[in-house]
């Protein structure tokens, strides 16, 4: 088997239905996936359902892919990030899961219950696009101009994004600290 | 440059100057914080602000998709089959039905008792030819 196979070659196999080549595909993906979809929605039920559905319609539409338009990286997280905004449409997902939040809770962090929960409803409440280029760019160490292909818009436009949610996230979080 | 351009600056590029541009800017806000103690504290309350943020936002790991995905496409799969005989077979074989039946019924259907055999339908047939011909005299 080879591990150094790229996804383009991967899904050339897979637009031949090969399930080999679609499995080392989702290997490869599905973790980082479903990070961003769980940072993004903030529930890991919706987020393993959402990425299901993500690499269910690569494999209907895979077809569709052309390598030489989209890095396979940029579709499947177009295609991600569109199933978490459909979900969050839909259902006013909210960080609200004690039982999550426990089993999250690493004590040998130096963050406590109430900075995490408070972190996350900050991020929550940003503009989708500002929270989609916030989590890859900060917390899944994507570069600004892969963010910019995924969000079609410029870098400068990314730059932007990501100033406001910077902003915001420090202006709330200090707010949330002095009332704490 | 002032600490307010610093923030933006740093709100822009985050706070790791690995992921800082080559740029006239970034040498100023080197230059910056090389000299201003200020600017170090700005510098180091983001940091710990993207610290607070990483630790905060870390995710559970995701099990056994793969084997999930790979089981629904193996149904989806089954079922497309099932669509695709219902869709292709069973209406041709539907519209076949009374054809089929008609067929088999004419053939191997009949009440053996209505047929007529060729025997009994020349001794039962009379000639009355002869009469035509009598008459005619």
């Amino acid at each position: 088997m080879n591990d150094s196979e790229s996804d383009a070659a991967l899904m050339l196999r897979v637009q031949q239905q090969d399930t080999h080549a679609f499995e080392r595909l989702m290997q490869r993906h599905s973790q980082p996936l479903h990070s961003f979809a769980y940072r993004h929605c903030q529930n890991a039920d919706d987020a393993r359902e959402i990425v299901q559905d993500a690499f269910l319609r690569v494999w209907s539409r895979s077809g569709t892919w052309k390598a030489n338009k989209v890095k396979f990286t940029t579709w499947i997280y177009q295609i991600t990030r569109n199933l978490c905004i459909d979900r969050f449409r839909k259902q006013s997902a909210q960080f609200d899961d004690e039982v999550e939040l426990e089993s999250l809770h690493d004590p040998s962090q130096e963050v406590d219950k109430e900075t995490i929960l408070a972190v996350r409803q900050a991020v929550q409440k940003l503009p989708e696009r500002q929270r989609t280029a916030l989590i890859l760019c900060q917390l899944q160490g994507w570069s600004q101009s892969e963010v910019a292909s995924l969000l079609q818009i410029s870098v400068e436009a990314t730059e932007s994004l990501l100033a406001r949610a910077r902003r915001t996230l420090r202006t709330r979080l200090s707010v949330a600290e002095t009332t704490n | 440059m002032n600490i307010e351009i610093l923030e933006t600056f740093l709100d822009r590029y985050g706070t790791d100057p690995s992921h800082w541009p080559n740029s006239d800017e970034r040498d100023r806000v080197d230059q910056l914080l090389a000299e201003s103690a200020t600017a170090q504290g700005v510098l180091e309350q983001n940091q710990r602000l993207h610290r607070t943020l990483d630790a905060a936002m870390t995710t559970p790991v995701a099990h056994g998709i793969p084997a999930l995905v790979l089981d629904a496409i193996s149904q989806d799969s089954k079922s497309w089959w099932t669509s695709t005989l219902a869709n292709w077979l069973w209406k041709p074989a539907l519209v076949a039905l009374p054809l089929t039946t008609g067929f088999l019924a004419g053939n191997f259907g009949t009440d053996p008792s209505m047929q007529v055999e060729d025997d009994l339908a020349f001794d039962q047939f009379v000639d009355h030819s002869d009469l035509v011909v009598m008459s005619d005299e």
